[in-house]
């Protein structure tokens, strides 16, 4: 991103001038403590006042290789979106930052084609010029415009209205107003054929270059003619002036006439642009790159500066401030990075290491090479000290401040001091691997040597420190002072403090502690080789690259004014920014998400070596400078606006098919749903994560980190939504991006109707069910009813026939013995001896209905027996013989079969006995191997029509009968006539599953388990079978 | 409700129908101790109405309950051989209807079984004499039958349908009518009975003898 001198910084709380320098003053007082005006300080002075080069800006470069579809880039232009769009000789392509994206698989095949022109209408709609004709691109979907009645001529040009939402086109042979996909041919009283350049200014008056002069038109109009030779690019700036080319020399319209300029660019230019700094850029087109003029300066930009070719033709400044280059090799960007990198165009050696760098009491940077001497930045060029200095080739291990100079640390050399343009080697420094020369307050000069330990020179002194002094660490890194006089060291167990007099371990830590730092906020922060520790007492904690760091091994770190640590790890360098440390303290996170700078913020190399060297510095104006591997590079620490990535939706795709982004319809069926999106950014795009949703299925994000795809399978039907968002570098949250409804139908037997109907029916059948239940259950009740009233009422019945009227006779014999006492004592004692002999007899009938109606509950009674008692019960005269007999092994039937027979031959036995007036009553019993027949016969009179219909009154009679043999699936047939007999012959199953699934159950029950085939046993099991009756 | 005409005489002659032995001889012994001759004794309905013709008694004593036919049947007989014939029901029914059944059917008296015997002779000598056999209990009985509200004929049917299980449907089936009448039906007999549901309303029916079983 272009800083800007224009005030584009979002966070910026200090106003510029007096705050800034007081703030500054400040932080020249008081290095590292935090006592600011106010929060934040804007962007601190850099070092150089001068405008950063064009050559020091970043420049990259997209071609083929990275997915743009042909390398000859004709236009480039920026929808409201924040997408770049980039037409080329083969197609158009969207840029994200991240990838091309083309339409060749959802856009007009014309799209495919050359395009000439893009532009952007004040409504944000896209219109692309191409060799296939006019498109407008808006809300994800491309329209054809067809262009007068023969569309057929190519187009020649295409711009922007000023204060009206439409464009101009034109082709040799109109002149269009595109206005919403429809054209109107606008009249201009000049000949198209020769118009080469057409441009609109803020009164809305055309100005057209011929090739002859410029023509003002207004209203359709010739309002004034320029005469200006050749000329074929008009261009007007921001700021309201005019310019116009002939291909070598620029003019400006000043006062009615265009007057030449002074060179201010190559000699050719094929395109102009004056940029929001007031920069004028020409691209040549041809031999000479691109040019800058600026403040009076012109600075070219060519294939030796990194151009991908001299031939660059179109000029775009993005809304970021970015330069975009078109050349006919490929797509280009120029950026203002974070990151100033110094090589050997600043006078560094080529293809050297460097291992260290510092900052002088003189405010002047010095990096350390690995064999290559030291260098010292002055006045923007870099001044190198070798081995005709007394630089030895070595390792630079790191700085301190000398008397007069800085003093070199060189591993197993020693230390050598700057004085008089030359270095010369400190006497009496022991041999070693020497790490971390510092300078403190008091004068003394502190070191250390590996596995040898820390060394002081105090007045000319070498003191040396180990574990006798509390240094029980041979192996000591970082030496920093604590601000206090005393002195922090970090070595392979932990950090040890120096108070004055002697060194304790204050940090244990497990890794090897490379780097020290003491935070504004008091508490101590330690590079481990295992992350980074931060330790003040109450907050303590430790982040490793699973939360976040970009590496486990912290090399160097510093705390910038702001509180932000710049660090260096193994994959490179990062900031993480003070509200995500603050958040962290406070407990409200424990993740970070530093800012990972990379070649794109105009880091040349993001390696630095991890041997203990020093290769991290705060210079006194606040910036951090680092020695990568390939250089000394500083940055800039200005807060940057890190504006919040808005989330898109790129395309769905149904299995194979793909679609524009959009609500979408699926058919019925198991399908694969996938959604692609992305954002549009500016600077490390690569760095941008996204999370997503599909509310309906999950409301939950999910976090897809950089992937910019999310796919489904086997969804239900129904409805959803989809949703991303994108975070920026530093983990900030964009905001959510439109939903896509996604409907997915489902089949008929899937749908809400169906559904409903199921349960409809579902429903009907249990109602049909619980009717038919509760019915059978009401006549079943309604039998057992009258079954019961039949009972008592034939009990009633019974001792009104027998005890009543027993009593009454004996009451009325008693009353006759009475009166035969007063005739004939003897008559009278007859009588009494007979009456005693009938109530006996009475108490015998009276016993055997009593064990009758016992009878009747009993189990152990087999129908035989029962339909024996029957006769006892109903017989009143002599008259019917009553013959019982049964043919087969009687068996011992299940009580419930038992029962209903009973009932029902008990029944038909009482009609033959009480209406049939019969002779003989003939019942017989016949067991047949699998069912039971019971015939009743009788000689009587007989059954009409109606009675065998409607049964007798008073008696539950035939369909009480038949409703009995339904209850066993049993059959009853009755053949009667008047004067003919009757005979009821009831078939009812013996085995059957009534009996069977009750027989088993009561089987299992016993046995405890089930049978291994799931049949019944009834067969074998014993408790179903007894002895054999006896007829 | 046939006159039952005077007939002076001085032995009344009686048939005795009962099923039970010792009910018609203790009968038998007790009335001839009152200047009452027993003319036959009867156990059965057929031998009732066959020794009635034979014999042509003052009164016949009957018993509602016969072991071939019913009483009313048998008292039905009688006054069709002779409309004159004076019966006196003799029983151990109690049911209000059986009362109201009876006197319909033409019978003179009523008596309860337990009844004394001379206090029976006493009764049978009134009925022969002209006069009525209804002691207060049975009278009590049939002003209550009378006073209730009856149900009608085809009520009677209906209900006698639902006591044997028959449901609204069946029962229009059996009647041929539809199934609202039955359910008309099913409502009055509940309103007039007093019954909450149909179990209910056939339990009154049996206890006040609309319904037997």
């Amino acid at each position: 991103m272009r800083q800007a001198r224009s005030g584009q910084l979002t966070e910026v709380r200090c106003r510029r001038g007096k705050l800034r320098r007081l703030a500054f003053g400040a932080l020249a007082l008081a290095e590292f403590l935090s006592i600011l005006p106010c929060g934040r300080v804007a962007a601190l002075e850099p070092q150089s006042e001068k405008p950063v080069a064009l050559r020091q800006e970043v420049l990259k470069t997209w071609t083929t290789e990275q997915g743009l579809p042909q390398n000859f880039v004709t236009a480039i232009t920026q929808t409201p979106d924040g997408f770049l769009w980039v037409g080329t000789n083969g197609g158009l392509a969207r840029f994200d930052g991240f990838r091309f994206r083309t339409f060749a698989q959802d856009g007009p095949p014309g799209l495919r084609h050359a395009i000439s022109q893009l532009t952007v209408d004040e409504e944000g709609t896209l219109w692309i010029a191409g060799s296939a004709g006019l498109f407008a691109y808006r809300q994800g979907r491309f329209h054809g415009v067809p262009l007068g009645r023969n569309g057929a001529s190519p187009l020649e040009g295409l711009l922007r209205c000023a204060h009206e939402k439409c464009i101009w086109a034109w082709t040799k042979e109109g002149f269009f107003r595109v206005d919403n996909e429809t054209a109107a041919a606008v009249k201009l009283s000049i000949p198209l054929a020769t118009v080469r350049d057409v441009r609109q200014d803020r009164q809305g008056r055309l100005w057209i270059a011929d090739g002859n002069g410029i023509k003002v038109i207004a209203s359709g109009k010739i309002e004034n003619v320029y005469p200006l030779p050749n000329a074929r690019l008009l261009y007007l700036s921001n700021d309201g002036n005019i310019f116009a080319g002939d291909g070598h020399k620029l003019f400006r319209f000043e006062r009615s006439r265009f007057i030449p300029e002074p060179k201010k660019g190559p000699d050719e230019f094929v395109q102009m642009l004056v940029d929001r700094e007031e920069s004028l850029w020409m691209a040549s087109g041809g031999l000479e790159g691109i040019s800058r003029f600026e403040d009076g300066k012109l600075e070219l930009l060519g294939v030796k500066q990194g151009l991908a070719s001299n031939d660059a033709r179109v000029l775009f400044e993005d809304r970021d401030g970015d330069m975009w280059i078109g050349t006919i090799s490929g797509l280009q960007r120029l950026h203002r990075g974070r990151f100033r990198s110094y090589s050997e165009q600043d006078g560094l050696p080529a293809r050297s290491q460097y291992d260290s760098i510092f900052e002088d009491k003189f405010k002047s940077i010095w990096v350390g090479t690995l064999g290559a001497g030291v260098w010292h930045l002055e006045a923007g060029r870099w001044h190198g000290f070798g081995v005709a200095h007394g630089v030895p080739r070595g390792q630079i291990r790191g700085f301190a401040d000398g008397d007069s100079g800085p003093i070199v640390a060189i591993a197993d050399y020693g230390l050598f001091a700057y004085r008089n343009g030359r270095f010369h080697k400190l006497a009496g420094v022991p041999d070693g691997y020497i790490s971390s020369p510092v300078r403190v307050a008091d004068g003394s000069l502190w070191f250390a040597i590996l596995h040898k330990g820390v060394y002081r020179i105090y007045r000319n002194a070498l003191t040396s420190f180990g574990p006798k002094d509390g240094l029980t660490d041979d192996a000591i890194w970082a030496l920093v002072p604590d601000g206090k006089g005393g002195l922090w060291a970090g070595g392979k167990t932990g950090a040890f403090h120096w108070n004055g007099q002697r060194w304790s371990r204050e940090v244990a830590a497990p890794n090897a502690v490379d780097a020290i730092a003491i935070s504004r906020t008091g508490g101590l922060l330690l590079g481990t080789s295992n992350g980074l520790v931060y330790r003040n007492g109450k907050t303590n904690w430790t982040l490793t690259q699973e939360d976040g760091l970009p590496g486990d091994a912290v090399i160097s770190l510093k705390e910038d004014v702001y509180g932000d640590i710049w660090m260096s790890t193994a994959h490179g360098i990062c900031r993480i920014p003070h509200e995500q440390l603050q958040a962290l303290s406070s407990g409200k996170a424990d993740w970070v998400a530093p800012e990972v700078f990379s070649e794109d913020d105009g880091l040349r190399s993001r390696s630095i070596l991890p041997m203990g060297q020093v290769t991290e510095t705060l210079a006194r104006d606040g910036r951090p400078w680092f020695a990568t591997e390939t250089g000394p590079v500083v940055a800039d620490i200005a807060v940057q606006s890190q504006s919040l990535p808005q989330a898109v939706m790129d395309g769905i795709s149904i299995d194979d098919a793909h679609f524009p982004p959009g609500n979408i319809n699926v058919t019925p069926g198991r399908h694969r749903l996938a959604f692609t999106f992305t954002a549009p950014a500016s600077s490390a795009p690569e760095q941008m994560r996204f999370r997503y949703r599909l509310l309906g299925w999950k409301s939950d994000w999910v976090n897809a980190d950089t992937v910019r795809e999310a796919s489904y399978m086997g969804l239900a039907p129904g409805n959803y939504s989809f949703q991303v968002q994108a975070a920026n570098r530093i983990g900030k949250w964009g905001p959510v991006s439109e939903a896509i409804a996604v409907e997915l139908e489902p089949y008929f037997w899937q749908s809400r109707w169906f559904l409903a109907l199921v349960v409809m029916v579902l429903v009907g059948i249990v109602v049909e069910i619980t009717r038919r239940r509760t019915m059978q259950r009401a006549e079943k009740l309604n039998l057992r009813f009258q079954e019961r009233s039949a009972e008592r009422e034939r009990i009633a019945l019974q001792i009104h026939d027998t005890f009543i009227q027993d009593l009454t006779g004996t009451a009325l014999q008693l009353e006759l013995v009475g009166l035969q006492l007063e005739e004939d004592p003897r008559v009278a004692q007859l009588s009494l001896t007979s009456l005693a002999a009938r109530m006996r007899e009475m108490v015998a009938r009276s016993r055997d209905i009593v064990s009758y109606l016992h009878s009747m509950a009993g189990p152990q009674f087999s129908l035989l027996d029962l339909l024996t008692y029957v006769e006892a019960e109903f017989r009143l005269t002599d008259a019917p013989v009553y013959k019982l007999s049964s043919i087969g092994a009687a068996r011992d039937l299940h009580p419930f079969l038992r029962d209903e027979v009973y009932s029902i031959c008990r029944e038909a036995i009482a009609n033959a006995f009480r209406h049939a007036a019969a002779n003989t009553i003939e019942v017989k019993i016949a067991f047949l191997p699998r069912k039971l027949t019971v015939t009743i016969v009788d000689d009587g009179l007989g059954m009409s029509e109606s009675i065998r219909r409607g049964g007798r009154a008073g008696h539950f009679g035939l369909s009480g009968m038949q409703t009995h043999a339904r209850r066993i699936d049993g059959t009853l047939q009755l053949e009667s006539a008047p004067g003919c007999g009757t005979r009821v012959t009831l078939e009812a199953p013996i085995s059957g599953p009534l009996y069977g699934r009750q027989i088993r159950f009561s089987f299992l029950r016993l046995v405890g388990r089930k049978d291994e085939h799931g049949q019944t046993q009834i067969e074998t099991h014993g408790a179903t079978r007894g002895p054999h009756d006896s007829v | 409700m046939i006159a039952c005409e005077v007939v002076e005489t001085d032995s009344l002659k009686v048939l005795i129908v009962d099923d039970h032995p010792m009910v018609r001889e203790g009968l038998a012994g007790i009335f001839a101790r009152h200047n009452i001759s027993v003319t036959g004794l009867a156990a059965n309905g057929q031998t009732a109405i066959a020794m009635f013709q034979a014999e042509r008694p003052d009164v016949v004593l009957l018993d509602l309950r016969l072991p071939d036919r019913s009483g009313i049947d048998v008292l039905r007989a009688l006054l069709e051989i002779d409309p004159t014939t004076r019966v006196v029901m003799l029983t151990s029914a109690q049911g209000d209807a059986s009362v109201y059944e009876a006197v319909q059917a033409g019978a003179c008296g009523y008596l309860l079984k337990g009844i004394e015997g001379g206090a029976l002779a006493e009764q049978l000598r009134r009925v022969a004499a002209g006069g009525k056999a209804l002691p207060d209990e049975t009278t009590d009985k049939l002003a209550r039958y009378i006073g209730s509200r009856k149900l009608s004929e085809r009520e009677i049917e209906v209900l006698t349908l639902i006591s044997k299980g028959k449901s609204n449907k069946e029962a229009a089936q059996l009647l041929f009518v539809t199934e609202d009448t039955i359910k008309m039906h099913v409502k009055n007999i509940l309103q007039k009975l007093q019954a909450s549901d149909r179990t209910q309303a056939v339990v009154i029916a049996l206890q006040r003898g609309f319904l037997t079983l």
